[in-house]
């Protein structure tokens, strides 16, 4: 169980990567799906 | 790798989520010309099929239903428990809680969020936060598979010499319903499971179930 960031080393880069990932899959997909329907596709 | 550890739940879960998508995709598209070969008609490319409202209204029915759940969930905990479920406060701390509780206003530590320590409407927003963007995902792929569904209706019905319907008389629709239920009544069994069952029942080591041998009535650890 060594290699891993204690919580006391505060926030990390990489938790606002995934965050921001996540919501960009969201928005993505969302509009993905919004969009093409209203093209008529 | 540190970053991979640390980020290991949600790497997972995006890699199964594109692998199960790619698996939907090409499993649809497959059936999809099986249908138009049945009917005498060409196939279609595979970049056809994964821009057409028949795939979309597939993987909109299944979101908008899996953010309902979450969305309920998130909102439901507020107000209601489930004595004994992990998955639950403890009875007697329904409610938002106290600012005291909750880390806000004058009650924040260095670390809190910036938002959690201002006043005003910034700080309702950022205390709503997660149930807002959950229901507004939820809201707009219904929405999606709503648009996505009168497409493909208009389409079948143009195969049959019948005349296109309007998004609002789709909505009506039995098709429209019969999507949204079918997802709808798995979510709510699934959730309403795992508060029950997690009553009585545990897995050793994970986030959401009790420790093993805590007792059945206890609910949430960190609600104690």
């Amino acid at each position: 169980m060594a290699d891993f960031t204690p919580e006391e080393e505060g926030e990390l880069a990489g938790e606002a990567v995934v965050f921001w990932s996540w919501i960009t899959v969201l928005a993505g997909g969302l509009a993905y799906m919004i969009i093409l329907p209203l093209m008529g596709r | 790798m540190r970053a991979l550890r640390d980020n290991a739940l949600s790497i997972l879960f995006g890699a199964i989520f594109l692998i199960a998508l790619v698996g939907q995709s090409i499993a649809g598209w497959l059936e999809s010309n099986e249908r138009l070969l049945e009917h005498d008609q060409p196939a279609e490319s595979f970049g056809s099929f994964v821009t057409s409202s028949e795939f979309i209204v597939d993987v909109a029915e299944n979101w908008q239903s899996e953010f309902l759940q979450f969305f309920l969930f998130i909102a439901a905990t507020i107000w209601l428990v489930q004595r004994g479920s992990p998955e639950s406060k403890k009875p007697g701390d329904e409610g938002t809680g106290s600012d005291e509780e909750q880390l806000v206003g004058d009650h924040t530590r260095p670390d809190s969020p910036a938002w959690a320590r201002t006043g005003g409407i910034r700080q309702v927003i950022y205390s709503n936060s997660l149930l807002l963007v959950m229901g507004a995902v939820f809201a707009l792929s219904w929405f999606a598979q709503s648009l996505a569904g009168t497409v493909v209706m208009n389409s079948e019905n143009a195969q049959h010499g019948e005349p296109p319907i309007t998004w609002l008389e789709y909505v009506a629709t039995p098709d429209f319903w019969n999507r949204t239920l079918q997802n709808w009544q798995s979510e709510f069994l699934a959730v309403g499971a795992m508060i029950a069952l997690s009553m009585f029942l545990r897995q050793r080591g994970s986030a959401e179930s009790k420790p093993v041998g805590a007792p059945h009535h206890q609910s949430a650890v960190e609600s104690e």
